[in-house]
């Protein structure tokens, strides 16, 4: 299982980025009593089939991937984590509409795993190479920020692919979200 | 000093054009490709990444380019990261942390000489594309 919230956030919005996607909305919501994170994307989606399957650990999508993978751990790590905390998931699917997931964990579960660096996350997925946009919105008790790739990548233009520019994005994602 | 904006970033871009101009000739060939699948998360290849990118920043190395990928094969010793460097064979390191990413750089980036203690031989079978 993975150690972090963020690093669940992590692997579910690679699972997205793989799919095909143009568009993905990350939704991490936070108060006194839960964490709740919603991935949306746009990409190639599920059937009811492959939904069924896709929380199998021996089964991974191999169409597309660049190696033929026959195990595939992120879902059923997340599934693991929620079993063990008490939290709630849904996944939603079609095939040719894209995903929804979300998940949430009770704070005052003791096996809810911990949030994790949520700057070092967003950034590292703001700099995931592919040709998709990604728009991260916060609201942690009331207080909300958004951060979105395609105006943060235009901003620094011919910068973007350098260790320089990681820098910046990492500092910029840093300061803007909320603490 | 507040913190920074989109505005910044645009600002910075605009001063920095002229040496962006001159980078872009520069040779990119040397490249630092973190394995981010599943294992790699869950190894820590988050922190590995950041290391690289703080290391390399120091070194004033601006033309190496920072990438991350899925999974590389290497799932028993994430994180994984593949080092191409013009000249020198493409090597996949493992077990790579935040020290073992300083020491590439010196050694393997700057220094042009393999770790053979981090060397990783080969993707698991499984992966290996027929």
């Amino acid at each position: 299982m993975h150690y972090s919230v963020c690093d669940y956030i992590s692997d579910l919005t690679h699972n997205s980025i793989e799919a095909d996607t143009s568009m993905i909305v990350l939704d991490y919501l936070e108060n006194d009593k839960e964490i709740k994170v919603t991935i949306t994307d746009n990409g190639k989606g599920m059937s009811d089939d492959k939904l069924k399957k896709a929380i199998d650990p021996f089964y991974s999508d191999q169409e597309k991937k660049k190696h033929k993978r026959t195990i595939g751990l992120g879902l059923p790590f997340i599934t693991q984590a929620i079993e063990q905390a008490k939290g709630k998931i849904e996944i939603s699917s079609s095939e040719g509409n894209g995903t929804r997931l979300w998940f949430s964990f009770n704070k005052n579960e003791l096996d809810t795993p911990p949030i994790g660096d949520k700057a070092n996350t967003y950034a590292t997925l703001i700099t995931y190479p592919g040709d998709f946009n990604i728009i991260i919105n916060e609201n942690i008790n009331g207080k909300k920020a958004s951060l979105e790739k395609k105006e943060i990548f235009e901003a620094l233009g011919g910068m973007a692919n350098t260790v320089e520019a990681i820098k910046l994005i990492n500092q910029f994602v840093s300061e803007n979200i909320i603490k | 000093m507040g913190k920074l904006t989109l505005d910044d970033l645009r600002k910075l871009r605009e001063a920095k054009k002229s040496e962006l101009s001159r980078r872009n000739n520069e040779d990119h060939s040397t490249q630092v490709i973190i394995g981010m699948g599943t294992c790699g998360i869950a190894a820590g290849a988050k922190v590995t990444l950041a290391s690289f990118v703080k290391e390399l920043d120091a070194k004033g190395l601006t033309s190496v380019v920072v990438k991350q990928t899925g999974c590389l094969g290497a799932c028993d010793v994430e994180p994984t990261v593949e080092i191409i460097v013009p000249g020198m064979p493409t090597v996949v390191y493992g077990k790579v942390d935040g020290d073992t990413a300083k020491e590439i750089i010196e050694k393997h980036i700057i220094g042009k000489e393999l770790l053979d203690n981090h060397i990783q031989d080969k993707p698991a079978i499984d992966i290996i594309e027929t």
